[in-house]
């Protein structure tokens, strides 16, 4: 087994739950050019605290989203923008492009 | 409201020694920033139950120091957006983390297997242990486990006074990883270096009802809304609910602070009760160490 795959079990009593949706989208400049690392988080009810830096493309991918509706939230540097998202019980939702309010986009590592 | 459920006290503490660390590598990260210099939150000191043993500060390493008190309402005001933060932004930026028990908690950067980046918080309870949240180790959606992780001790803007240790190294339970049950959303990261001789750990413990009601818990971590991640805010409030796997409460948090430690402090000893988790408008929560979850950190801890 590939030590970074290893899972323990626990003694817990697990209760399944069905995996949550996903959101998927897009973050783009004024301009239509995709914003490398912008920092997108999703707020709501009950959702993972975690944030994502969007890749190369722009792109982001938010998993395990009960459903509801929420707020994509997308931030590099001094700009900003959030769009929000219906979301249902599972499968992907595609939240769009969120389009940061100006500013320049182009600097900033492509990785963390 | 309260569970019914009464687990007993049971607490787990270890320090350590001073020694060398590696530092595995380095980025630079132009987008760091500094930003104002905020308050602490407030410790209530209460007894101590007696299962709590062997505590020490490791030596070499800085006595706990309470830091520097302001207000951090008036220096963030209301935002937009920050649907974790409820009501008033009350998180303090801690201005040195590398003094217990803030170094004790980590940046982490992930890397998943599709090339997709997270901003997640840990902490460590061993010398080469971090616990975080499931979701920060194992990421359905993006190939599930992780790449790599860099694991940032008391990382305080460009300053990194432990460096960044990579890790592939991951645990979480299997309910976690088959189910994604979010009653379970806790998993550990293993380091190669024996950072925490150097920096000290966290106690640990399943306490009960009452206990965790009773004492104000603090939440510290690198929310990503806050200079960029790269800056330790911490907020102290008590617990609202407990249920027997989770803790629901009104500190304030963000995107970024998942796997953050909820910490109680019993006469000075700082004990994670649960493991930061989820964001909401309404209420905050986390997974509660239990005795099983105490029993898998237990198990999981080097």
């Amino acid at each position: 087994m590939n030590p970074k795959d290893r899972s323990r079990s626990s003694s817990e009593d697990i209760r399944a739950r069905p995996p949550g949706a996903s959101v998927r989208g897009r973050v783009v400049g004024a301009d239509g050019a995709p914003v490398t690392g912008a920092l997108v988080t999703l707020q709501g009810e009950n959702v993972p605290d975690i944030a994502e830096r969007t890749g190369a493309d722009g792109s982001y991918a938010l998993g395990n989203v009960a459903a509801g509706t929420y707020t994509v939230r997308a931030e590099h540097g001094s700009v900003a923008g959030s769009t929000s998202v219906q979301v249902g019980e599972s499968g992907e939702h595609e939240a769009g492009d969120i389009v940061t309010d100006g500013g320049d986009h182009e600097e900033g590592p492509s990785q963390l | 409201m309260r569970s019914e459920y009464q687990s007993r006290s049971s607490v787990d503490y270890q320090g350590g020694i001073a020694t060398r660390v590696s530092q595995r590598r380095r980025r630079t990260n132009a987008w760091r920033s500094s930003g104002t210099e905020i308050a602490s939150p407030t410790r209530y000191a209460r007894h101590v139950p007696e299962s709590v043993v062997g505590w020490e500060v490791p030596p070499g390493a800085t006595p706990n120091l309470p830091p520097p008190r302001d207000a951090a309402e008036g220096t963030f005001g209301p935002r937009d957006f920050l649907e974790s933060v409820i009501g008033p932004d009350d998180r303090s930026r801690i201005d040195d983390p590398d003094k217990n028990p803030y170094r004790w908690i980590c940046a982490l950067h992930i890397h998943c297997k599709d090339g997709a980046n997270f901003l997640g918080t840990g902490f460590l309870i061993g010398e080469r242990t971090v616990i975080t949240a499931g979701h920060c180790v194992y990421i359905a959606l993006h190939e599930g486990w992780a790449e790599s992780i860099d694991v940032i001790p008391a990382l305080n803007g460009t300053g990194e006074p432990y460096g960044e240790l990579q890790s592939s190294t991951f645990h979480a339970p299997d309910g976690w990883v088959s189910e994604a049950d979010t009653n379970v959303d806790y998993g550990a990261i293993v380091l190669d270096d024996s950072i925490g001789k150097r920096t000290g750990y966290f106690g640990f413990g399943a306490l009960s009802d009452d206990e965790i009601t009773t004492y104000e818990a603090t939440i510290s971590g690198y929310p990503a809304d806050l200079d960029r991640g790269t800056k330790q805010y911490s907020h102290s409030r008590n617990i609202n609910e407990v249920t027997p796997r989770r803790l629901f409460y009104e500190i304030d948090t963000f995107g970024g602070d998942s796997g953050a430690p909820v910490f109680v402090d019993m006469n000075g000893k700082k004990v994670v009760v649960g493991i930061h988790t989820t964001g909401s408008s309404r209420t905050n929560s986390g997974t509660r160490i239990n005795d099983d979850v105490l029993a898998n950190l237990k198990q999981w801890r080097q």
